[in-house]
């Protein structure tokens, strides 16, 4: 099966967005990371088994290109984050906190912790589209909500 | 409030602003029209071979039907192909093993050296499908597939994002030189790589 990519884009161009945002922290780079993740699925032969199919897939290109777009020689270095968050409009100033405290992680960790808290993926399906090992997964959830923990207090819960 | 409702709260703000549809739709037609010469030069026997044995007719005013051979992932596959030679578009099905039906659509024009514009040709358009071609794996690895051959190319990519293979063209035995990038885009010479930026472009620039 194949969703028609008119109805494709509207529905994942945000939550693709997000992804590649955490890991480029740029938002030309993210935007043309999504761009090339819907030119691949459009051009592509691919076919899918299920919605379900075609969302991993759609995250797990938008990781590994967002990757590339990272270590590419043009990007080395180049962070913009900082002055994005300002046109963010958040909705309090906790909000703020956490999008801040998560864009200073290490990249294996707001990627993981990304799938986890927004695409609400268990640690089995994130270890599947990272092509990582359940106990790596693990370990980067465990290690990042500790960094997040200790950088905002009582603003992130124990849950 | 947990804490996964207030990450959601948080990157829910995250909004792109892109027209991607317009913008993907445009490219793809500009990937095809792109194409450099010596990619159509380095081919062109095959498509031949392809065009004298396809069987034609006159499907509907400006449209050609006919029956073609492409090499779909390493494999010779039976297609119909729909071309339009008034706006050079085409339209290519075939049946897969599972028994699915992919259906490909592309051509439109193509950029001469003037800037103009005129539409493709069915011959150009048969050069086109039967590029080698870049697929990304479910496991985010890279192959190559020309004719009958493939090749993990995953590992040969350089910071710019392409590699750089030699590859045979199975009817004349000659050595084709591929230019691929991960973004899918590929390029062709008979005598020499083709060198993003300089000999061909896939972002309009």
């Amino acid at each position: 099966m194949k969703i028609p990519i008119e109805k494709l884009i509207p529905k994942y161009e945000n939550h693709l967005y997000a992804v590649a945002f955490g890991i480029c922290r740029n938002r030309c780079d993210a935007e043309d990371v999504v761009q090339e993740v819907f030119l691949k699925y459009y051009t592509g032969e691919k076919d899918f088994e299920s919605e379900e199919h075609i969302r991993a897939w759609l995250l797990r290109v938008t990781v590994n290109l967002a990757r590339d777009k990272v270590k590419s020689f043009w990007n080395r270095n180049k962070v913009e984050w900082e002055g994005y968050m300002d046109s963010v409009p958040f909705e309090n100033p906790q909000d703020r906190d956490l999008f801040e405290a998560v864009m200073g992680l290490p990249e294996k960790y707001r990627i993981v912790l990304h799938l986890f808290y927004y695409e609400d993926y268990s640690v089995q399906e994130i270890a599947r589209i990272l092509k990582k090992k359940e106990n790596t997964v693990k370990s980067c959830l465990y290690r990042g909500r500790g960094l997040l923990k200790a950088r905002l207090k009582e603003e992130w819960g124990n849950d | 409030m947990t804490n996964r409702d207030f990450y959601h709260r948080t990157f829910s703000k995250l909004q792109t602003s892109r027209d991607y549809l317009a913008e993907v739709k445009g490219m793809k037609e500009k990937r095809k029209a792109r194409l450099p010469k010596a990619a159509v030069a380095a081919i062109i026997a095959v498509a031949a071979s392809v065009g004298t044995s396809g069987l034609c007719y006159a499907a509907d005013v400006g449209n050609i039907q006919r029956q073609v051979q492409l090499w779909v992932r390493g494999d010779q596959t039976d297609a119909v192909m729909d071309f339009n030679s008034t706006d050079g578009t085409y339209t290519v099905s075939y049946q897969n093993t599972d028994g699915t039906t992919t259906e490909i659509s592309g051509g439109g024009v193509q950029i001469n050296a003037d800037g103009t514009e005129t539409p493709i040709s069915q011959e150009d358009a048969l050069d086109d499908l039967n590029m080698p071609e870049v697929v990304t794996n479910d496991d985010g690895t890279y192959s190559l597939y020309y004719e009958g051959q493939s090749m993990d190319i995953t590992n040969l990519f350089d910071d710019s994002g392409y590699c750089y293979v030699e590859m045979k063209d199975a009817d004349s035995g000659k050595t084709i030189y591929v230019t691929a990038g991960k973004d899918g885009s590929v390029a062709t010479g008979e005598n020499r790589y083709q060198i993003p930026e300089k000999d061909f472009s896939t972002t309009g620039k």
